[in-house]
């Protein structure tokens, strides 16, 4: 089922935490609210949950408006950030409760609690209680409540937020198999950008109360419509260096970076520029090459598979992707060669993407 | 503490009996001369008396109030001070003590409350008497207002207590706002 | 050498002090447990025993006959059975109405920033003397023509209980993840549902940890009982109790036994909330 958000706002004493939101979720999508705290994305799902009063505009579910429509009559299910299992019943009392609020027969309920728990590998749980439950374990205990009942929609709250990291991983895989296999509309709230990235069809980027940007994991990743979405999304974080034209080049500390042709007209259009490239793009060299940014190394990084070099270009911190077996000294001076067709150019007032 | 007052107030009439009573009993013990001390009638002991009833009614109270904030104190701070080399009377001074303080204020709180209103002990034990040695403002509006029926100067007496009370317990919550007591 | 004799010395004081602090926490509890084994014996203690200089420490001599007395004492009875009345009914009665008037309080957000005030007004009757009410009590129940029914008593105890009630079980639903309801809602139960189906089971144990406190404190609670009361169809316990021990001649075995039996519930409930006993008693500030 789809779900469209039209102009919602939720508004908290004079401040509002959700600010006109439009955003439009396809029927079997999965959606992912990402953003820091505090951005607005859980208020959101929440009113989509029926939970939290819309402030103005207007929220459908299937076509439906559901403004002021109580949360047990918009057909959703949620997983909580702390699954809210029902800590005085069992694992298949709690799977079974949506079944025995709408009033499904003893042996029905059964048959369906085992059918969904086998989907879920949690058969062998089923007549422990919660806190005989390892974290994952009530996790798939959590998402068996939300899936026996088929809803319209999934709402998902940051579900994997108390996993350690490795159950994370896997959990993460998990969740997309089951949401790709059973095909149902799903609103996944979530601050890791990794998660976003992973799990979604779509991601939608929020910044306090304002959706910045709506798209696919590579369209966030290749075209962020902002800084604030180009430094989200991706790790390490884009590298931000402000600078001046030149001519058709960019000026920075004595290094000048010629750009491509398409970028020129919007370049000279602003005042002052933001230049932005993913560490990962950019690639370490002699500080005497030609068209190369200086930088001082500040601290590396080994990872094992990659290392990462932390350089200091006059003020700005810059992060560069180098080979496992790359080894520089704090305190070397490295050049930064910088694909041009791989640079993102940003308005500095604004923050705004050109091009 | 969870004792009825009263089933306190008829123990300790018996032990502080002055003809058969236990305490006596105790300090003829020692080759004492108890004859003279009759500890309810006598104006100048019915006080400490009654109070010493009531230290042994409620000291178990404040105890597990302490009890209860010493368990709260997380393990931490005490491993830091050992390795800061801290002896056990620094470590009691400089840790326990001030992290102790909300317990101390709260215990100090319910007593001061508690006694401001003591009234069934004390009518058990001695009614207030000899004369006025242990009369209460407890005590004093109940007899006023049922002893001698002034109900007017009872409700007087009431509201002044009341005043009292709520000062006492706004100076109080003061100190203890920044810690328990949501 | 000088290494053992140093190990000798610390021993040797760390086997001293810990003995001063046996010797000290020995004395403590026989100062507040004397009083209660004098109490025992003596109401099982000979009438001989009991007004024998010196005391009679320790005796063989035993007798049930005090509380023979008592219990084949008809109006022990009703006293009993009138303080059992008073502080059932009273328990019951703020209960229901306290634990839902706690529910909205911890649940709901009320204007005018009521939550706060209704919760330190709330707070405040713990520290209220209830001495100041007993003259408009009083007078209440004498122009309803109330006094001297266990009903007074009743609604006389629900006047500390229901605040106790609220406070406590607000204590019990503020620890209650909101998440468990608004799971519940979501999985299709209505508020009414939830709160039965979800809110109720879990904080049961504290519904009855603040039952027994509320049956704890009207049971021992003397002052309402004696203002409010005067015969023997709503007199407590208590009352009784006192009424006998301040005349002139006082029937100390009877009053003994009387008081292990007025007590002595009280100390199975006391068992029965050990784990909530000085959150019950503080109000609430320490949750222990």
């Amino acid at each position: 089922m789809s779900i469209r958000f039209e102009n919602a706002t939720k508004i908290f004493r004079d401040l509002a935490v959700v600010d006109r939101l439009n955003l439009e979720i396809e029927d079997g999508e999965m959606m992912v609210l990402l953003g820091p705290s505090g951005c607005g994305k859980t208020t959101t799902l929440r009113m989509l949950a029926g939970l939290e009063d819309i402030s103005e505009g207007t929220i459908y579910i299937a076509s439906r408006c559901v403004n002021g429509v109580p949360s047990r009559h918009r057909n959703v299910a949620m997983v909580f950030q702390n699954y809210a299992l029902y800590p005085h019943m069992t694992a298949a009392q709690n799977i079974g409760y949506p079944l025995r609020i709408r009033g499904v027969k003893r042996d029905e309920m059964a048959r369906q609690v085992s059918e969904v728990a086998e989907t879920l590998e949690i058969g062998r749980l089923l007549d422990r209680r919660p806190r005989e439950l390892s974290g994952g374990e009530r996790q798939r205990v959590a998402l068996a409540r939300a899936v026996i009942r088929r809803p319209a929609a999934f709402l998902m709250d940051e579900p994997l937020s108390n996993l350690d990291a490795r159950l994370r991983l896997q959990m993460r895989g998990e969740l997309k198999r089951l949401q790709r296999g059973l095909r149902i509309t799903t609103l996944y709230v979530t601050h890791d950008q990794a998660e976003a990235m992973t799990l979604a069809h779509r991601v939608a980027v929020m910044r306090e109360g304002k959706l910045q940007q709506v798209g696919t994991p590579m369209e966030l990743y290749q075209r962020p419509a902002n800084m604030f979405v180009a430094g989200f999304v991706g790790s390490p974080a884009m590298n931000f260096i402000q600078g001046r034209m030149e001519g058709a080049s960019f000026r920075l500390n004595g290094g000048l970076l010629s750009l491509t042709p398409d970028q020129l007209p919007a370049a000279a259009s602003a005042e002052t520029l933001v230049l932005g490239f993913r560490p990962e793009c950019a690639s370490l060299t002699s500080p005497q090459e030609d068209g190369a940014l200086r930088g001082t190394v500040y601290v590396t990084e080994e990872m094992g598979n990659e290392t990462f070099v932390f350089l200091k270009c006059e003020d700005a911190l810059i992060t560069v992707r180098a080979e496992a077996h790359f080894k520089a000294e704090i305190g070397d001076v490295l050049g930064v060669r910088v694909p041009p067709s791989s640079v993102r150019l940003f308005e500095a007032r604004t923050g705004k993407a050109l091009v | 503490m969870i004792l009825p007052p009263v089933v306190a107030g008829v123990t300790w009439r018996l032990i502080y009996n002055p003809n058969f009573g236990v305490l006596n009993g105790i300090l003829r013990l020692f080759g004492l001369d108890t004859r003279r001390w009759t500890w309810l009638a006598d104006p100048s002991l019915a006080l400490p008396a009654v109070i010493l009833v009531d230290v042994w009614e409620w000291t178990p109270f404040v105890f597990l109030i302490l009890l209860a904030g010493l368990q709260a104190i997380p393990q931490e701070p005490y491993e830091a001070a050992r390795i800061d080399g801290a002896n056990a009377w620094q470590t009691f001074f400089h840790i326990t003590l001030p992290l102790l303080i909300p317990a101390i204020l709260v215990a100090l709180l319910l007593r001061t409350m508690d006694l401001l209103r003591i009234f069934d002990q004390i009518f058990i034990l001695t009614q207030g008497g000899p004369g006025f040695a242990t009369e209460t403002v407890s005590l004093y509006i109940y007899k006023t207002a049922f002893r001698f029926y002034d109900f007017g100067y009872a409700a007087v007496l009431s509201i002044v207590l009341l005043a009292v009370t709520m000062v006492l317990c706004r100076l109080y919550l003061r100190f203890l706002k920044p810690n328990a007591l949501e | 050498m000088r290494e053992l004799k140093g190990q000798y010395d610390s021993s040797f004081v760390t086997r001293y002090s810990s003995f001063l602090k046996y010797a000290l926490l020995m004395l403590f509890a026989v100062f507040f447990l004397f009083p209660m084994y004098w109490l025992v014996l003596t109401s099982l203690k000979t009438q001989a025993d009991q007004f024998s200089m010196p005391p009679v420490w320790w005796t063989k001599r035993l007798t049930l006959d005090y509380y023979r007395a008592i219990i084949f004492d008809s109006s022990f009875e009703t006293l009993a059975f009138n303080s059992a009345l008073a502080c059932g009914g009273s328990a019951l009665l703020s209960l229901v109405a306290g634990t839902m008037g706690a529910y909205s309080l911890s649940r709901f957000r009320l204007p005018f920033r009521l939550n706060h005030h209704l919760s330190l007004w709330i707070l405040s009757t713990r520290m209220f003397p209830p001495i100041v009410s007993i003259v408009p009590l009083f007078l209440i129940m004498r122009a309803l023509d109330l006094l001297d029914t266990r009903l007074a008593l009743v609604l006389a105890y629900s006047v500390f209980n229901l605040p106790f009630v609220v406070w406590m079980m607000k204590g019990f639903f503020d620890e209650l993840p909101r998440e468990l309801e608004e799971s519940a809602l979501m999985d299709g139960d209505t508020h009414l549902g939830a709160f039965l189906r979800i809110v109720l089971p879990l904080v049961a144990p504290g519904i009855a940890a603040t039952a027994i406190f509320c049956m704890i404190v009207s049971w021992n609670e003397f002052l309402f009982a004696l203002i409010l009361t005067q015969t023997d169809s709503a007199l407590t316990l208590p009352v009784g109790i006192a009424n006998q021990v301040t005349q002139y001649e006082i029937r100390w075995g009877v009053m003994s036994a009387a008081g292990v039996v007025a007590m002595t519930p009280m100390f199975i409930f006391a068992l029965m909330v050990q784990r909530y006993l000085v959150r019950g008693l503080s109000f609430g500030a320490v949750k222990g």
